[in-house]
């Protein structure tokens, strides 16, 4: 990986609102429920590297997801995508981009049509780049060959195959449109601990072997950490760390980075460790920093000032003021 | 296998199969388990999906799903074979005696009843309480479980609360009849880390108020081993290995708890390739002969694909294997 190549894609200040059905006693007070999904992500996404999004449900990681990939157009913030902000696209270079950037999905029952063989299913994908007759069939087995599947399950349906061989069907399909970009959302999170890493593997070979650029999304940090090459760490809407992932477990600048390694069980190596666990959460924060109320070291002033993201040192960036000088 | 005192055990499950009915044949989904639970221990039941290790939890509670049946075997809960008992007697067991815990607790509550009717429900159904008396208990069990404003709570909606919440609440109805063993299966699978880290806390807090025994199935080996004193493992419905926990998971001695054991990536930030286990657990229906771990096992030989393998004792660590004494520590 370059560090001075330019990126795949930039997402600058990107934000998503979405407002909720009003009650009667709202519509007489003229008032208005928004609720923030992401609010004001930069992030951005080198060529052939692996970034790893991390958060709680809730945090907005699976809507960042859907506007990476089109899915939803985000409220307002900019994306550019190999140097041309999406914003301006034409019809055809919309599709191209849809193309280029590929979708896996957690549930991989409900992810692939029950009444659809693997081969139709492949088929339909390798039809829509373009391909008829034996080119199609024999790219349909070249898929499968490249996600480690077997070519008898070619005539099988989905729910005669393993959650981890469906699995590898819905990166396959995600291939056929020779993205270069999949956005990966929590796709072993379904799976048993001994096939999760097959999957995991499976996605860092295609990392390497065709340069595909990858965001998996994950609340496991343990797996983030072994194959990311960078990681985000969200809360809220926003992200409050960022950096490499050696260096973002090893030292954590933001608290609830410390608040989640904190959390991962770790039963195996400390059997009898008390571990620090965050208090309950409490809803709506208003005004200032976001975790807060949750936060073991908050200060006065986090109530009042908003903190960015901002460099702790060399690799690594986190929202919160008791790590930037004041 | 004999055990030395009898009066020592809450639960004992000898040789329990369950199957499933596929046209005429009952495809076994459990075959032949052993478990013993002491007052107030928590035992650990590790396995994949498949594994039979929810189904051996189900079928002590009488709660298969249909088609699903016991063959054979003995569940001895408090001297008593719940086999034999009626459905009735099984009734007044449920929530009074034991108490249970769900993946899932958006599905486990009622949706249309309040937190409160839930709870007081509960409790006057085992308990000799008033609605007042009942309502007061129910208010005293949420604080229990760590709810904040329990007053307010008792008239919320399962649907109102979050899912850290609504796993608190079950646990709280679950051991509001003082129950003496609690079945957790997969209780904190479906949340956060951190607000797993909360209910293991809880449970673990649970444990020490009430002295409570827990049969904590999970497939989360970390999770296991931080609560449980001892821990069994299932594959493809049979225990292969049941030990104390920090001998089993210190020194398995069942390969596939050793390859289990290596599969959980750790937080010490090394890059590289995640260890994985080869291959797919059998299907149900299509064991192969011999040791159903013989296919995926990396010190398999040939005997093991054909022969079923020996139980083999070592202290108080038992394995499935026949090279159970082969075992270098992972």
């Amino acid at each position: 990986m370059k560090a001075d190549a330019p990126p795949l894609m930039m997402l600058q200040d990107l934000r998503k609102t979405y407002r909720l059905r009003r009650s009667a006693a709202d519509r007489l007070k003229g008032v208005n429920r928004i609720v923030t999904a992401v609010d004001g992500v930069s992030l951005s996404i080198q060529r052939g590297s692996i970034l790893g999004l991390v958060g709680e449900s809730g945090c907005g990681k699976s809507t960042l997801a859907q506007i990476l990939v089109g899915l939803l157009p985000p409220t307002s913030g900019t994306i550019a995508y190999d140097g041309a902000s999406l914003a301006g696209l034409s019809g055809e270079a919309w599709r191209a981009y849809r193309r280029g950037v590929q979708m896996v999905f957690q549930d991989t029952a409900s992810s692939l049509n029950p009444r659809k063989r693997i081969r139709t299913i492949l088929m339909e994908a390798v039809t829509a780049r373009g391909l008829a007759g034996k080119a199609r069939a024999e790219r349909v087995e070249a898929l499968l060959g490249q996600v480690g599947l077997d070519l008898q399950l070619l005539d099988r349906y989905p729910h005669e195959l393993s959650g981890g061989q469906r699995q590898r069907i819905g990166i396959a399909r995600a291939l056929a449109m020779e993205p270069s970009l999949l956005v990966a959302d929590e796709p072993v999170s379904s799976l048993d601990v001994s096939l999760q890493g097959q999957i995991i593997n499976l996605l860092r070979e295609l990392n390497e072997t065709l340069g595909l650029t990858i965001v998996l999304i994950s609340h496991d940090l343990a797996v983030v950490a072994r194959v990311c090459d960078s990681i985000a760490v969200m809360y809220a809407g926003r992200v409050v760390e960022s950096g490499l992932p050696r260096q973002v477990l090893s030292a954590p600048a933001h608290p609830y980075t410390q608040a989640l390694l904190e959390a991962v069980p770790r039963g195996l190596e400390r059997r009898d460790r008390k571990r620090t666990v965050l208090p309950v959460e409490q809803g709506d924060t208003p005004g200032g920093c976001h975790f807060r109320r949750r936060c073991l070291h908050a200060l006065a002033i986090c109530a009042e000032v908003d903190p960015v993201l901002k460099a702790t040192r060399q690799g690594q960036a986190a929202a919160c003021l008791l790590q930037q000088p004041s | 296998m004999n055990t030395p005192s009898m009066t020592e055990e809450l639960l004992r499950i000898d040789g329990l199969h369950v199957g499933f009915r596929s046209g005429d044949e009952m495809r076994p989904v459990v075959r032949g388990v052993d478990l013993r639970i002491a007052p107030g221990e928590v035992v650990g039941l590790v396995g994949e999906s498949g594994s039979g290790k929810s189904m051996t939890a189900l079928a002590l509670m009488r709660l298969l799903p249909p088609g699903g049946a016991v063959t054979s075997g003995r569940i001895m809960f408090k001297g008593r074979d719940l086999r034999e008992a009626s459905l009735n007697d099984i009734n007044k067991l449920r929530g009074s005696q034991i108490g249970m815990i769900f993946q899932d607790p958006l599905t486990a509550l009622n949706p249309a009843i309040t937190v409160g009717g839930q709870l007081t429900d509960t409790i006057r159904a085992h308990q000799p309480l008033g609605r007042k008396a009942a309502m007061t208990r129910a208010e005293e069990l949420l604080a229990l479980v760590g709810i904040p404003y329990p007053r307010q709570r008792l008239l919320a909606y399962p649907h109102e609360l979050s899912g850290g919440m609504r796993q608190r609440v079950m646990i709280a109805l679950a051991v509001s009849c003082n129950p003496s063993l609690l079945i957790a299966d997969e209780p904190t699978t479906a949340l956060d880390v951190t607000v797993q880290a909360q209910v293991m806390d809880l449970l673990d807090r649970v444990r020490q108020e009430f002295g409570v025994a827990i049969l904590f199935i999970s497939h989360n080996l970390e999770l296991v081993a931080e609560i449980s004193t001892r821990v069994t493992v299932m594959y493809a419905g049979r225990v292969v290995e049941t030990g104390q926990v920090h001998d089993l998971f210190d020194a398995p001695r069942h390969p596939y708890t050793r390859q289990l054991l290596r599969c959980i990536p750790r937080l010490d930030g090394a890059r590289g390739a995640m260890p994985t286990i080869p291959g797919l657990p059998p299907r149900i229906g299509a064991l192969p002969p011999g040791c159903p771990f013989a296919p995926r096992c990396d010190m398999a030989e040939p005997r093991c694909r054909e022969q079923d393998p020996p139980i083999s004792w070592r202290n108080r660590q038992m394995a499935v294997c026949f090279r159970a004494n082969d075992m270098v520590p992972a």
